[in-house]
């Protein structure tokens, strides 16, 4: 029996079949439901008779165009079935299939993740059909931007900021020797974002992700066909190779072991965040990871090309900048959530309820300005990094804003942007704090 | 090169956001697919861009170029004229290069969606979304209800003989 309420959400309908010339009509039609049938009366200049049998499509689609441009409220419903007479001189629809889009139900980005594999299908039959590879146009930038997550560097430029001011607090600061650091642990940053995506696809994680967004679910660069798997990890391979070059470099400059330490150190962090056999972000281990490796290690690290030499100041100054940094991590576990447990992805978030992801959260930014809070009352910083405390209402908006969304993954984007500038900024005061107290 | 359409005919072609395009699956089943419709009046052809992620329809095509396009819902036709418009046509898929070709199209979608710059300048977004094949559709039969009124005979235009 069908339900009234499914027509009655559309205003007009169209039925769509082969009519005797072979060519597919559509003509519109007036519709009733009557005793769960639906009733069909046909305009004039098609007879009743030439329909009778026939396998047809009723067809009712609905958009709302917005004042703004674009539309909202899109959907549609196609009912296929076979005309047959009914009581009164009607035609009636037998139905007997069903099928539907409602963006409502399915959002349209969902809808396009969805049909992902049926594009990449169709690329690879049209490249067989012309001899030549196909794959999406993006234009070089555009590609490299989407393939390494260009704007995720944000979270490596804040804690090199960080050990930057530290050491400049100290009295040390050779600007050349800062921009070295940042270009290597760049590259490793991007080689860790692809090494990711590589293995994520490998191992399943962003294959049944069909909500990715920009914070989550990955780059889509191996997914939507931006680059293959070969060129993907000659890409990552590169990118690591590179990073460890300029370490190497610095290393020779300031210090071989202490250097090799922490590169090596963070090389096995950034690779095996995803790869086998380790896989730290499958075991509830990446948080963690990401702690260590954009906190102690990125922030040490940089002291140390700095000073020559390491110092509590720039330890205590590394944890609030590899919990900020994980808080980005951590928030985007969350709409991930759902599929990483589907891809047996054990992330922190998906080993609690809402209500435990909610009490860490608030427990990891109170431990953010705990330590920023303590820096200048044990003596190992200026009074004047506790500008970085400014941002605690931004933090309880974050708070805020991803428990009203939580779980929802569209809804949830702006709480992640939030989130997102939250911990740069942050990270970024912190590290003038370094600076100008220094000044002072 | 057949006569061109009436006007009148010609302008709800180009001022309706939506339309039917009704294709043949392998079985000999009608499919059919709400789109937006770009029509040419030089030319007198009809266009739809289709991207890759919706190519069901363009295998169909390719299989069976014989389609109908439905024109009949008042509300999306940004014209002060409307007729209830059916056309039967031939359609072909042109897709050897799906990166750019539909972007010749670009001036009559920006007729219809001014707004679809904003969407372009977006298109890392959603790369497979703009790798789009054009389906190109020369009408043969065109069914007009004059005015939209269905109880009424529709005027027959058969595009080969001329009218």
């Amino acid at each position: 029996m069908l339900d009234p309420k499914l027509l009655e959400r559309f205003e007009q309908f169209a039925l769509s079949f082969i009519d005797e010339d072979g060519y597919p009509a559509s003509i519109p039609v007036t519709v009733a439901l009557i005793d769960g049938q639906i009733r069909l009366k046909v305009p004039r200049g098609f007879d009743p008779e030439r329909l009778q049998g026939k396998i047809a499509n009723l067809v009712a689609n609905h958009i709302t165009p917005l004042p703004s441009g674009g539309y909202t409220d899109r959907r549609y419903i196609v009912f296929r079935g076979r005309v047959i007479h009914a009581e009164g001189g009607e035609l009636q629809l037998e139905t007997f299939r069903e099928y539907s889009w409602d963006e409502h139900k399915t959002p349209f980005p969902e809808y396009v993740e969805i049909t992902t594999n049926s594009a990449r299908a169709y690329l690879e039959s049209l490249g067989k059909r012309l001899g030549e590879t196909f794959k999406p146009r993006l234009g070089l930038f555009w590609s490299f931007f989407r393939t390494v997550r260009l704007p995720f560097l944000l979270a490596t430029l804040g804690p090199v900021l960080v050990g930057g001011g530290a050491a400049y607090y100290r009295g040390y600061f050779h600007p050349v020797l800062l921009l070295l650091t940042f270009a290597g642990l760049a590259l490793i940053h991007m080689a860790l974002n692809l090494a990711n995506d590589y293995y994520d696809t490998l191992l399943g994680a962003d294959v049944v992700n069909r909500r990715p967004t920009p914070f989550s679910g990955g780059s889509r660069a191996l997914i939507y066909g931006l680059v293959s798997t070969t060129e993907a990890r000659i890409l990552f391979s590169s990118l690591f190779a590179a990073g460890v070059g300029v370490g190497a470099y610095l290393a020779l400059l300031r210090g071989p072991l202490e250097i090799a330490i922490l590169i090596v150190s963070g090389i096995f962090l950034a690779y095996f965040y995803t790869a086998p056999p380790f896989k730290l972000a499958y075991r509830g281990l990446g948080e963690f990871a990401v702690f260590a490796g954009f906190g102690p290690l990125i922030v040490l690290g940089t002291y140390f090309v700095q000073a020559g030499s390491l110092d509590s100041a720039a330890l205590m100054a590394s944890i609030p900048a590899g919990l900020l940094i994980m808080l980005i991590l951590y928030v985007n576990e969350i709409p991930d959530a759902l599929f990483d447990k589907e891809a047996g992805k054990r992330t922190l978030v998906t080993r609690l309820s809402k209500r435990g992801v909610m009490v860490l959260l608030a427990a990891f930014l109170l431990l953010v300005y705990l330590f920023i809070a303590l820096i200048p009352v044990l003596s190992l910083g200026p009074p004047t990094v506790l500008i970085a405390l400014t941002t605690i209402p931004l933090s309880l908006r974050v708070f805020k804003e991803v428990d009203r969304n939580f779980g929802n993954q569209y809804a949830m984007i702006p709480s992640m942007s939030l989130n997102v500038k939250n911990s740069v900024v942050t990270c970024i005061l912190l590290a003038a704090g370094y600076f100008v107290g220094a000044l002072l | 090169m057949p006569p061109p359409l009436p006007p009148e005919v010609s302008e709800v072609l180009e001022n309706s956001l939506v339309a039917i395009l009704t294709v043949v699956n392998e079985r000999g089943v009608p499919v059919s697919h709400p789109m937006l419709p770009l029509f040419d009046r030089e030319t007198q052809l009809l266009y739809f861009t289709s991207s890759i992620l919706f190519s069901k329809k363009l295998r169909h095509i390719k299989r069976n170029p014989r389609v109908s396009v439905l024109f009949s819902h008042r509300e999306y036709v940004r014209s002060d004229n409307y007729h209830a418009v059916m056309l039967k046509g031939d359609a072909r898929v042109i897709d050897e290069d799906l990166s750019s070709a539909w972007t010749r199209l670009l001036g009559l979608w920006r007729r219809k969606e001014p707004y679809i710059e904003s969407y372009l300048k977006q298109r890392y977004a959603f790369p497979l979304f703009w790798e789009r094949a054009i389906i190109e559709v020369r009408p043969k039969t065109v069914y007009v209800w004059p005015n939209g009124d269905l109880g009424s005979e529709p005027t027959i235009i058969r595009m080969e003989e001329g009218y």
